[in-house]
């Protein structure tokens, strides 16, 4: 059996642990486009900030491979995908043959197609290889435009920050993370970052991107007639499905790939795992793309199982995220923004500190918690196990909300979910 | 196999608190009045009793699966170990956990979870706990425990028997 991987990260660690845990004989081979053994995306911003060594960027150590027994082809690119003959093309023209695929390409960033975007100092930022460019450069660069506020221009805003560097983010929203923090959280969160050195451009895009005689980057127009000055501009509007390597193959493609509960393709012995695909969403009751790292290792696992021959289902994911930004924890849980009537909103803020529970038919949707996340993990748990919580909904709000904290209704929290056993 | 630390849900534990200074003190926490101090054990105080919070050492761990540097792996015996010198304090795990177990360190830009205190034959926290709801024990003996503690509870009722069983 020769286990096919491409793409190296989250997806690809969860599936080649559950395929070991399985098959012990079966050949596993892992294809990246990057050249570096599979390391935690997440952290370039930590790196760009000097926060993490470069030792420390790598998900697993290197022992994981001989352990597993994989076969890792880096700085090699898939171009094609032929179900039919079960092979795969290599953009140096090699071909490898699979049993099983598990496709977990992750996602590329948009690009805006617009004038001078291909300037010299202008960046993504989703790949070790962007952070170490942006590194390079940060000395020599005194000002930073960011444009977009989203989770990538904020961790992007916070290591160029921590650099020394003046930065300041364009986004078309109010405030950063406009997807997910409502009006008052964003607020705080555009004061914390203003008092960290942080400038924010906001209700306007950018309509062209200005360049010297050399091509080098010189600022961004925005499509109200005004222009920022940067000598380094980081482009993070956004990051969708990676899916160009399965164009013209019958693989079914909404916004992500489409996946079953079991991580399978509509091909045979196709799987797709991670912020390529389009996996079932607890809260919408269909299939969304939900690009985070802990789904993206969850649906790993469970593609992983069923690739060797077990059985496993996906229990679906809600939308979260968790990060901290100068020393501002943040958590998003569920769904926290453009709601209607239908949901019930209980918040509480003091200072810095914001909380804000979401309810509807007696269930947990959605939680922000500004300041001050411990215990978070319970009420994630809560939604994601959507628990019947009639009994004790007030008592909750009133506690997460209030003095007594969440700590003080924990035990009945627990008692409304699932926890994990022990061995 | 054994569990260094555990909990034995017998209802016993009083809220004295020494489980949490002893824990503090192994750490390098300062004192306990600072803003700063942090233990990876916390006695809650709710309305059904006071309630040990500590890391469980979940089998298929969700605290592993969401952590984002892969700081955090089970060691051979199923300890649930955070290597700190990785941690990027993102809460990524602080938001997975159910227990609550994880609690941040924002100065330090780490979480603080009991790592089991490997290196000490008897964990601080165990070893301060005169009501013995903190315990050091094989598993299987664990699990007959509660076995035999949720069975009498069955029979009588009586948390008080229960409590002796377990005591």
């Amino acid at each position: 059996m020769r286990y096919v991987i491409v793409g190296a990260s989250y997806a690809a660690v969860g599936a080649v642990e559950e395929i070991r845990s399985i098959d012990s004989d079966g050949e596993i081979l892992i294809v990246s486009d990057e050249p570096y053994r599979i390391y935690a995306r997440p952290l370039i911003s930590y790196y760009l900030e000097n926060r993490v060594a470069e030792k420390n960027m790598y998900f697993r150590p290197e022992e994981f491979y001989e352990k597993n027994r994989l076969k890792f082809v880096s700085g090699k690119k898939v171009v094609k995908v032929e179900p039919d003959g079960q092979k795969i093309t290599l953009d140096d023209k090699s071909v490898i043959d699979y049993d099983r695929l598990l496709i977990c390409t992750g996602g590329k960033p948009f690009i805006p197609p617009l004038k001078g975007i291909y300037s010299k100092n202008v960046f993504s930022f989703v790949k070790w290889d962007d952070a170490k460019k942006i590194k390079k450069l940060a000395d020599g660069a005194k000002e930073v435009l960011i444009v977009g506020g989203g989770l990538i221009g904020l961790k992007a805003a916070e290591g160029l920050g921590g650099l020394g560097l003046k930065v300041t983010i364009i986004e078309k929203e109010a405030s950063v993370l406009p997807l997910v923090l409502d009006e008052t959280a964003g607020k705080i969160l555009r004061e914390h970052l203003k008092d960290n050195g942080v400038d924010m451009v906001t209700g306007n895009v950018a309509s062209e991107i200005l360049a010297d005689e050399s091509g080098c980057v010189t600022g961004v127009a925005l499509d109200n007639g005004d222009s920022h000055k940067c000598g380094l501009l980081i482009i993070a509007i956004g990051v969708r499905p990676n899916i160009d390597l399965i164009e013209g193959t019958a693989i079914e493609v909404n916004r992500g790939i489409v996946v079953d509960r079991r991580m399978r393709t509509n091909v045979d012995n196709i799987y797709s795992a991670g912020d390529v695909v389009e996996a079932w969403d607890i809260l919408s009751g269909s299939n969304s793309v939900i690009a985070i790292a802990p789904l993206a290792f969850e649906q790993g696992k469970v593609a992983g199982c069923n690739m060797a021959g077990g059985k496993s289902a996906y229990t679906g994911g809600i939308a979260m995220n968790s990060t901290d930004v100068f020393n501002m924890s943040l958590m998003t849980m569920g769904l926290t923004k453009n709601l209607d009537e239908s949901y019930e909103i209980k918040s509480y803020k003091d200072g810095e500190v914001y909380k804000k529970l979401v309810f509807k038919d007696d269930m947990l949707k959605g939680v922000i918690l500004v300041g001050d996340v411990d215990y978070g993990g319970a009420l994630t748990q809560l939604i994601r196990n959507q628990a019947d919580i009639k009994d004790i909904k007030d008592d909750l709000a009133n506690k997460v909300l209030g003095k007594a904290g969440l700590a003080s209704i924990l035990p009945t929290i627990l008692s409304k979910t699932p926890v994990p056993t022990f061995h | 196999m054994t569990r260094k630390i555990m909990v034995l849900p017998n209802g016993a534990c009083d809220g004295c608190d020494k489980c949490v200074d002893a824990c503090g003190q192994a750490l390098g926490y300062g004192s306990k009045d600072s803003e700063s101090y942090r233990a990876a054990i916390k006695i809650v105080n709710s309305e059904e009793g006071y309630f040990p919070v500590v890391c469980r050492n979940c089998h298929q761990a969700p605290c592993v699966t969401a952590c984002m540097s892969g700081c955090i792996q089970p060691d051979e015996d199923g300890h649930v170990i955070t290597d700190y010198d990785r941690c990027v304090g993102c809460w990524m795990c602080v938001m997975s956990c159910p227990f609550g177990a994880i609690e941040t360190d924002p100065q330090k830009h780490v979480t603080v979870k009991c790592n089991s205190c490997l290196d000490k034959s008897v964990a601080p926290c165990v070893a301060v706990c005169e009501k013995s709801v903190l315990i050091q024990i094989n598993i299987d003996e664990y699990t007959t425990r509660l076995r035999k503690n949720s069975a009498i509870r069955f029979i009588n009722g009586d948390r008080e028997v229960a409590q002796k069983c377990d005591t």
